[in-house]
């Protein structure tokens, strides 16, 4: 009888084994897939495309430079916080953004060189409300030649008016960028959107 | 008992057993098994920024192009940089090169180097309508050999001044050119050749203009700034005006001094030319950290 | 007592017996373990391959376009990629002639240890040659651009 219960036991011990083997098995054929439901970076792309490709229409579409010239905001010189504003559209760029990115949220900010002071310095100003973005933003940026010879605009009632006043006719102070080329040229824009 | 203590002996072989199996198959499949290396997603994003910043700065070298020597001398932009002045380009363009980096590396590392090359620009002549009038002259008037080489063709005619119905109005040149034809009906055409129709509208979405641009022989049609159709000139044929009637716009034509009319048009019709660098030459380096591009840009395409 | 004689007997070879078996069946569970983690690894390693081939793909059809924007195009890009895919490195090659099975001119192989047969992608370049035959250790592949028109896999030096 004691002889039995040995070799049972011997035979629980091995088929112990065995199902505790194929449990690990099992357990370790598990591989880490928290990477693969990572949002991830192909959404990204979509988007970076996305306004990529809006603002490359908005230039074709002569819509930068009205919007960026239409000035008003912070003591006057900068471009109005208003230019971006929808229903109604206030410019052509506003009715372009709003039309292609109508579900993201974006910021805009312009930086540009200011020569006038010594040394020269980068300013940064944001049009109209900086939003807040979260952690998957992208930033796509574009720059802009003004020249001396660019109409200036007038914001006034929710809409940016031509003026006959040109960029090289404006004062040193009433325009936020600063005219640093004896040629053509008055200076370059970097125009920087943050979606999300 | 002897039975007892052999019992006890027996479960603790077995127990031994178990710990070392399981023991041994961890460490086993432990090698056998490697994880998945999720790294692999690169996104391509410097050559795609390489593309987009190529197309960028060509679009700002156009612009600064056009507006260089034309706005102060001719009123107006035009295609084209003095002779006397390259050396005077060739400093705003490099300038535009550094402002460009500065401005591009405050969020990101890419470095710009733009030159101008004078020794490779093609030089030439444009011309345009005479006078403060926006007709177009008629066939009489002396050719301008237009080919596929031709830098830079434009043209811009208001639709509703295009009135004829009853035989082709407005065309550039006979047979083989481009040419607006309005039917009767009231619907419009722009043909190339004699039978290729590149853009119609109807009477009731007429554009109020009606926009041609072609650069070294390819080039679209717009209505209104929207692109409707593309062309393609690959004749050499003389550019003459045929039955323009009461078609009114303006047109740029330039051409290269290869060209045999080149300055010596001496007609009413057509203002004096500006001559100059018709066709600039760029040569184009964009550098980041793991790419490295260069190229000689010719801005109108010309790569002969 | 002759039933306990046999009883004996009987137990002797039934517990050999017992575990003999036992230890097969455990020996098999480890091999068919071995065999069903080796086609998981196959599994992420083909996507992981998939990943980086489409990757190359895309650096060679920007190349590409980046030859037709004017004369004398030049460029080398360095894309990183990982050292190793399932612990083993691998070789990146350009291909031509009619060896691959999409009818491109030509084609991407990656081959690898953790495969018997090479993996290929399709590349329809509009613009530019390719020059077959140019390879590139996996980590770090430079692809150039040469001034002639000509994309290889290598630095400079592989320019024709």
């Amino acid at each position: 009888m004691s002889g039995d219960r040995g070799q049972a036991y011997t035979l629980e011990g091995v088929i112990g084994a065995i199902v505790i083997a194929s449990a690990l098995v099992l357990g370790i054929q598990a591989v880490n897939i928290e990477p693969w439901t990572d949002d991830g970076p192909e959404q990204g792309d979509e988007l970076r495309a996305q306004v990529t490709d809006t603002l490359e229409i908005a230039q074709d579409q002569n819509a930068l430079k009205p919007a960026l010239l239409c000035l008003g905001g912070t003591d006057q010189s900068t471009p109005h916080p208003n230019i971006l504003a929808t229903s109604p559209d206030v410019t052509r760029l506003s009715a372009i953004l709003n039309d292609t990115l109508d579900d993201a949220s974006y910021t805009v900010y312009l930086n540009y060189k200011n020569t006038s002071v010594s040394p020269p310095v980068f300013n940064q100003t944001v049009i109209g409300q900086e939003g807040e973005s979260t952690g998957s933003s992208v930033v796509v940026t574009r720059q802009i030649i003004m020249l001396d010879s660019d109409p200036v605009y007038d914001y006034n009632n929710r809409n940016c008016q031509r003026t006959d006043e040109e960029l090289q006719d404006l004062p040193i102070d009433s325009v936020y960028l600063t005219d640093n080329s004896k040629s053509e040229t008055y200076a370059i824009v970097q125009m920087r959107v943050v979606a999300w | 008992m002897v039975k007892n203590d052999d019992r006890s002996q027996l479960i603790l072989i077995a127990a031994i057993l178990i710990a070392t199996t399981i023991l041994g198959s961890v460490i086993l499949l432990n090698t056998l098994h490697s994880d998945a290396d999720i790294t692999a997603h690169k996104d391509s994003q410097s050559v795609k920024q390489t593309e987009r910043v190529t197309s960028e700065v060509t679009d700002n070298l156009r612009t600064l192009f056009f507006a260089f020597d034309s706005v102060s001398e001719a009123g107006e932009p035009l295609p084209y940089i003095s002779n006397s002045n390259p050396s005077l380009f060739e400093e705003n363009v490099t300038k535009y090169s550094r402002n460009y980096t500065e401005l591009s590396t405050l969020s990101g590392t890419g470095v710009l180097d733009v030159t101008y090359d004078d020794s490779a620009s093609i030089s030439g002549a444009v011309f345009r309508q005479n006078g403060s009038g926006n007709e177009f002259p008629n066939s009489a008037s002396p050719p301008i050999d237009v080919d596929a080489s031709t830098p830079y063709m434009y043209f811009n005619i208001s639709a509703s001044s295009v009135t004829d119905s009853s035989s082709v109005d407005f065309e550039v040149e006979q047979g083989s050119g481009i040419a607006l034809d309005k039917k009767s009906g009231g619907a419009l055409e722009v043909t190339e050749g004699s039978s290729n129709i590149i853009c119609q509208w109807g009477p009731s979405d007429l554009p109020d203009t009606i926009q041609i641009e072609v650069t070294n022989g390819t080039g679209e049609v717009r209505g209104d700034g929207t692109a409707c159709g593309e062309i393609e000139i690959d004749d050499t044929t003389p550019i003459t005006f045929e039955n323009p009637g009461d078609a009114t716009g303006q047109y740029i034509i330039s051409v290269d001094s290869t060209n045999s009319v080149g300055a010596s048009i001496n007609d009413p019709d057509y203002r004096a030319a500006f001559t100059g660098i018709v066709d600039p030459m760029f040569d184009f380096t964009y550098e980041d950290p793991s790419l490295r591009f260069s190229v000689d840009i010719r801005l109108f395409g010309g790569n002969s | 007592m002759i039933p306990d004689d046999d009883r004996s007997v009987s137990i002797a070879i039934t517990h050999a017996l017992t575990i003999a078996i036992s230890a097969v069946l455990i020996s098999a569970l480890l091999i068919s373990a071995g065999n069903l983690l080796q086609k998981q690894e196959e599994r992420v390693a083909q996507d992981q391959f998939n990943d980086i081939g489409a990757d190359i793909v895309t650096h060679i059809n920007s190349l590409d376009r980046l030859n037709a924007t004017g004369k004398d195009a030049n460029a080398s890009v360095t894309p990183e990629y990982p050292n190793e895919v399932a612990g083993e490195t691998y070789t990146i090659e350009l291909s031509g002639g009619s060896k691959n099975p999409f009818g491109t001119e030509f084609a991407l192989n990656i081959s690898s240890p953790v495969y018997s047969r090479t993996i290929q992608y399709p590349l329809d370049t509009r613009h530019t040659d390719l020059e077959a035959g140019t390879t590139a250790q996996g980590s770090d592949p430079t692809i150039t651009l040469c001034d002639q028109g000509t994309i290889v896999l290598g630095g400079g030096s592989e320019c024709p």
